[in-house]
């Protein structure tokens, strides 16, 4: 992953600076120096927009998808009430670009709740309509893995050419937060979340073992990275979480990438979480999984 | 002899279900939903759904845990409509009314607009709480137009109308009665480590260790009293909490009842001991933390002179 300094965040903010002027209101970042951008933040009340830009700040989706690929998307799709699940608008956008881009076929890893895009616009029906779903899970041994040897995943996972992690950030009564690196759980059954929940011989709740939780979610992460990171900052549950209701924020924010543990890092931030201070994104950055200190990336906000 | 022994047994059953069949009528959740439409249109006919302790994980997920931590029996949910708008009541029968008031706290933000209606409500923007007797009851608008929020009072004024109000709260809450009155509106009840972990993330393994408590955000302070069965359990706790901050923190001072630190994200955190109780402050400055702390050991002085 490229690094940089002071000079090279200037020189970037320049060639933005330069390209978005030079692009008049269209607001394309085609022609940047992607390479440089670790992250990309794009705020505005267009979600749509957001997501377009965000990703495009990054290079733009034909640096993540080429023509005849298989991509497969995960969004934090069961939750109904608002601020708890990720926005369909954002969702929608990435799968749209992905087909722009020649994908062969969209795959959600997770299922979404029936009435998940129901809010769209008609226009999106021949999109929705082209997306298919994951093969039933399979276990996967992970030998790095410290509290969690082994997980049934959906296959569909290590098979795609592209895995687009889309999660909406939140607040998670739990783990404290919840965005990247949790969502994943999202692509394993029930019964594989529950050793998450209770670490053998555990008889006491849910989060008993806060601690166990959160180095079974870095451990899962071990199985595949995300290609592209696009999570949902938009509105948000600031506590209730994860199922609400709660009171909203609304940072109006996408935040895309390429590093799950870093945008985590980042993206915590809007809750008051510290850099360093959620276990979960401390464990997978010890696992060599994304840098935890995302002070060291270029993170470009638009 | 027989008649008239048979008699009084009638007027003893017929004065039970006198006295008893209300409550029994109330004790089921689904007593309390208002079938009938209501003011400004809103209506509800769809099947209610029910949910145990067995299958709560199937409604509200990982948030289960919470319910589980605050003593849960069962809830039941539907929804109300009105002209293409919909309303979601999930309506919470939990243990006890100290369990209702928990739970009802923990989801209550310091910003929402308090209202007169069941034991309290919180509405908020989109969304209403409601605490009923031993009730937790949530009624979520998908918007927060002024039809929706006008709908979200009008059901759960209904709904208070079927149940009994408990007019208690914890008595532990009573502590906090030196601090501000908008800084009461963030008080939470806690029962147990999950409650208290959202609210201060500790390292210290037995900080959380207590029968139960309570926390304030006051400024930009938290401060938690907890507390023991006896002031030997209290001592005993309050000890292993003093030597395993020894070893893991950065501790600035010890006097026999109090320990001050820095914790990992550079906050000052003060633990103190008195009587039965512990008392945890979180703050940026030790000063104005101590400050808090005494206000409210003068209102923990006051309400036990009480």
């Amino acid at each position: 992953m490229a690094k940089f300094n002071r000079r090279s965040f200037i020189k970037t903010g320049a060639a933005v600076g330069t390209g978005t002027m030079l692009s008049g209101a269209g607001n394309t970042f085609a022609g940047l120096a992607a390479d440089s951008i670790d992250i990309s933040v794009v705020k505005g009340e267009n979600f749509y927009e957001n997501t377009k830009k965000a990703i495009e700040i990054l290079g733009g989706i034909d640096s993540f998808v080429k023509t005849g690929d298989t991509v497969g998307i995960l969004m934090n799709s069961p939750w109904t009430k608002p601020g708890t699940f990720t926005s369909p608008e954002v969702a929608i956008t990435v799968v749209e670009m992905c087909f722009e881009a020649g994908a062969k076929e969209v795959i959600c890893l997770k299922k979404p709740r029936k009435d998940y895009w129901d809010k769209l616009p008609e226009k999106y029906n021949s999109v929705i309509n082209r997306l298919s779903f994951a093969k039933a899970p399979v276990v996967k041994s992970i030998p790095r893995g410290i509290s969690l040897k082994e997980a049934e995943i959906t296959p569909s996972l290590l098979e795609v050419d592209v895995f687009i992690n889309i999660p909406v950030s939140k607040n998670h009564t739990g783990t404290n937060f919840t965005a990247n690196l949790k969502n994943l759980m999202g692509a394993c059954p029930h019964s594989t979340c529950r050793k998450f929940h209770f670490k053998e011989g555990n008889s006491g709740g849910w989060y008993d073992d806060i601690s166990h939780l959160s180095q079974c979610i870095a451990d899962v992460n071990l199985i595949r990275k995300p290609d592209l990171c696009v999570v949902d900052s938009t509105v948000f549950v600031e506590s209730g979480g994860p199922g609400g209701p709660g009171p909203l924020l609304k940072p109006h924010k996408v935040v895309a990438g390429r590093d799950a543990v870093a945008i985590d890092s980042y993206v915590a931030t809007f809750l008051g979480l510290q850099m360093g201070s959620v276990d979960m994104v401390k464990f997978a950055h010890a696992h060599g999984i994304g840098e935890m200190d995302y002070t060291k990336l270029n993170i470009k906000e638009a | 002899v027989i008649l008239k022994n048979s008699l009084t047994l009638k007027k003893l059953i017929l004065l039970f279900y006198i006295l008893v069949f209300p409550f029994l009528l109330v004790s089921q959740p689904k007593n309390l939903w208002p079938f009938d439409s209501l003011k400004g249109g809103w209506f509800s006919d769809t099947v209610l759904n029910e949910y145990s302790a067995n299958n709560l994980y199937e409604l509200v997920n990982g948030g289960a845990d919470l319910y589980f931590e605050y003593g849960f029996i069962k809830v039941i949910n539907g929804s109300f409509f009105n002209n293409g708008k919909e309303i979601l009541v999930e309506l919470f029968q939990m243990a006890d009314n100290d369990a209702a008031y928990g739970i009802y706290s923990f989801y209550r933000s310091p910003k929402a607009i308090i209202l007169d209606i069941g034991d309290e409500a919180a509405l908020m923007d989109y969304y209403l709480s409601l605490r009923l007797g031993s009730y937790f009851i949530t009624l979520t608008a998908y918007e927060s137009d002024s039809i929706s929020v006008t709908g979200l009072q009008s059901i759960a004024a209904r709904i208070a109308e079927k149940g009994n109000r408990s007019g208690n709260v914890p008595d532990i809450m009573k502590f906090f009665s030196e601090f501000p009155k908008e800084e009461q509106k963030s008080l939470k009840y806690l029962k147990g480590k999950l409650g208290a972990m959202n609210q201060y993330h500790t390292t210290v393994s037995n900080m959380y260790n207590f029968s139960d408590g309570a926390v304030i955000f006051s400024d930009a302070n938290k401060i938690f009293i907890f507390r023991h069965d006896s002031s030997g359990d209290c001592d005993s706790v309050f000890n292993s909490i003093i030597e395993e901050t020894k070893l893991k923190e950065k501790v600035q001072s010890t006097e026999n009842n109090s320990i001050l630190y820095i914790d990992r994200n550079g906050k000052h955190v003060q633990v103190e001991k008195t009587d039965s109780y512990h008392i945890l402050g979180v703050g940026d400055n030790n000063k104005i933390l101590n400050k808090k702390i005494e206000l409210l050991k003068s209102g923990l002085l006051i309400n036990m002179q009480l």
